[in-house]
């Protein structure tokens, strides 16, 4: 029966079917197969999975996200961002991985960072000569960091399969994000010294006036991430929270956001909420039969008989998650992999929030490796070039360095643990 | 006719969406100005969502927004590449029509033992009537889907 289910998924997956589909084909294929199961409770997990009012979350984040990109929020934060950062070498790349980090803390996704940020940033960059590679995987990568920085919608979904807390999750990718961010513009100064790109000025007046232009962009995540530790919401009531502060910003104070969009916006990120809780659903087809073969109990008995050390466990997860995440979607990768992982890293006394942000940056550097990186497609998309643009020894140079920096939280759980500690 | 059915799961997903957040944020609001528990939210808001999210679904096949992986069929020649994506679009329609089936057998079991919510005590059946419908549009939709493949490849 696993063997069904795993096969008719990848088939499926292979020939380019909806991610959600290519999981309830598996399950479908595993129920008809198996016989015994009565097939009405495929149909009821399609509903239970996403009847839940913590994985509610992930809509209005992406709400708020898409609040945020079009009530003109994104580019008041890249003048904030180029007030703060501009007068480095290299100055505008600095200034994007910057944004997308200021972005990250508002949305839960990396592709809308990514497009966020990057439709703004794109005409400067290109303006003061930078090299469109260069901007493209420097947009491309930075995005990365909106599921890393909180809030984020891959630690709600991974809080949601192992029932860690999302508050704790939230505490924990803010140092490693920051980390990440800092890693990046590393390279991005460093292309500036190499490429002798023109400097700015630093300027305290417009630092200012960018602060005072983006106040209202700036104190949502302090909203969201104060009443989250302050006790005041649960992370879901922040998120609706989020929605209607944005519409409140983008409509009333900025008056970027015309009443006749806001259908389509609603509508993008109901579509988008849709794919991802779809995959919910379907995900929660498939977990029930791996639960029911006891898949995750068998994989993590293998994993252990393999090897003792929880090192080379970590270093092997990493290796595994890197691939997968390189094909599959984060969703589905991370409802797919973590009830399986979950028993072994418990086994080797692994700390589950550790383990979330490893998987979770794990993932999100899948989102910009070829061949499927979403992230490589929203940043080519961004100027209409073909993919191969995006993918250059620049795009690698930022992989290497996340690789790197991901390897240190591995093995120094103290960094990913220090906020969720303190805060708890 | 087709342009209805268009406006309707679109105008249900977004007063879905929109209700949604007001109820959550009204709860807060009860909690904190009016000192009072509004105990139907947070149940409210789940169902609603419910129905935004398989409507939303549906809105997203016909505007082909679930991704797939194309990386492995991009690998094969054109020939390949269109065959396979027939091939795909045709599967599709299929699974989409078999779990609407068996949000069909759901429902039909869950009818029969008239369940209520908990909290706001409305019969379970309307509130998982949300997946038939969005599943049956989405199925709708993956055909329309089917038959404009099939009519682009006609084209060459």
């Amino acid at each position: 029966m696993a063997a069904v289910l795993f096969i008719v998924f990848g088939i499926t997956l292979v020939i380019g079917m909806p991610i959600a589909l290519t999981l309830a084909a598996g399950s479908v294929a595993a129920f008809a197969y198996d016989g015994a199961i009565p097939l009405f409770v495929a149909g009821q997990k399609l509903f239970a999975s996403i009847d839940s009012f913590t994985l509610m979350a992930i809509p209005f984040f992406m709400l708020a996200g898409a609040l945020m990109s079009s009530g003109g929020i994104s580019k008041r934060l890249v003048g904030f961002a180029n007030a703060c950062v501009g007068w480095m070498p290299g100055g505008l790349g600095v200034v994007t991985i910057f944004s997308c980090m200021l972005f990250g803390a508002l949305s839960g996704s990396p592709t809308a960072t990514a497009a966020a940020i990057g439709s703004v940033m794109l005409p400067s960059l290109k303006e003061a000569g930078y090299d469109i590679k260069f901007s493209l995987s420097t947009i491309g990568a930075a995005g990365i960091l909106g599921c890393i920085i909180p809030p984020s919608t891959v630690m709600i979904n991974y809080a949601a399969v192992t029932e860690a807390s999302i508050g704790q999750m939230f505490a924990g990718g803010l140092l490693p994000g920051i980390f990440l961010g800092v890693g990046m513009m590393c390279i991005a100064i460093w292309y500036g010294i190499k490429n002798k790109i023109p400097k700015t000025k630093f300027s305290l007046r417009k630092l200012r006036t960018s602060f005072f232009n983006s106040i209202g962009a700036l104190l949502m995540p302090v909203i969201i991430l104060g009443g989250i530790y302050g006790g005041i919401f649960t992370p879901t009531e922040s998120a609706a929270i989020a929605c209607v502060y944005g519409f409140i910003v983008g409509i009333f104070i900025y008056k970027e956001l015309p009443l006749k969009e806001l259908r389509n916006v609603i509508l993008s990120a109901a579509t988008s909420s849709g794919m991802v809780m779809f995959i919910v659903a379907t995900a929660g087809v498939f977990g029930y039969v791996m639960a029911r073969e006891q898949i995750p109990t068998i994989a993590a008995n293998f994993l252990i008989n393999m090897s003792d050390n929880y090192i080379v466990f970590l270093l092997l997860v990493n290796v595994l998650l890197l691939i997968v995440g390189c094909f599959l979607e984060t969703t589905a990768a991370i409802l797919i992999l973590a009830p399986i992982l979950y028993p072994a890293i418990i086994a080797y006394g692994i700390n589950p929030i550790h383990f979330g942000i490893v998987m979770c940056i794990n993932l999100a550097i899948g989102m910009i490796t070829p061949p499927l990186g979403v992230n490589l497609y929203v940043a080519a998309g961004l100027d209409n070039q073909p993919l191969e643009t995006v993918i250059n020894k620049h795009l690698f140079l930022y992989i290497g360095v996340m690789v790197a920096i991901l390897l240190i939280l591995t093995y120094v759980p103290e960094i990913i643990l220090f906020l969720p500690n303190a805060l708890q | 006719m087709k342009k209805i059915v268009y406006k309707f799961e679109e105008n249900i997903t977004i007063v879905a969406f929109i209700f949604m957040t007001l109820v959550v944020c009204w709860s807060v609001l009860c909690r904190y100005v009016f000192k009072i528990s509004f105990t139907m939210g947070e149940e409210l808001s789940r169902y609603l969502m419910v129905y935004c999210i398989y409507f939303g679904v549906s809105v997203g096949v016909r505007r082909k927004a679930h991704l797939g992986v194309e990386a492995f069929v991009s690998m094969l020649p054109q020939k390949g590449q269109k065959f396979i994506g027939k091939i795909q679009v045709i599967m599709t329609a299929i699974m989409f029509a078999i779990i609407f089936v068996l949000s069909i057998l759901m429902m039909i079991q869950f009818k029969s033992t008239g369940q209520v919510s908990t909290m706001m005590r409305i019969p379970m059946y309307i509130i998982y009537l949300a997946l038939p419908i969005g599943l049956g549009l989405s199925t709708f939709h993956a055909v329309e889907n089917t038959i404009m493949e099939f009519k682009k490849g006609d084209d060459y």
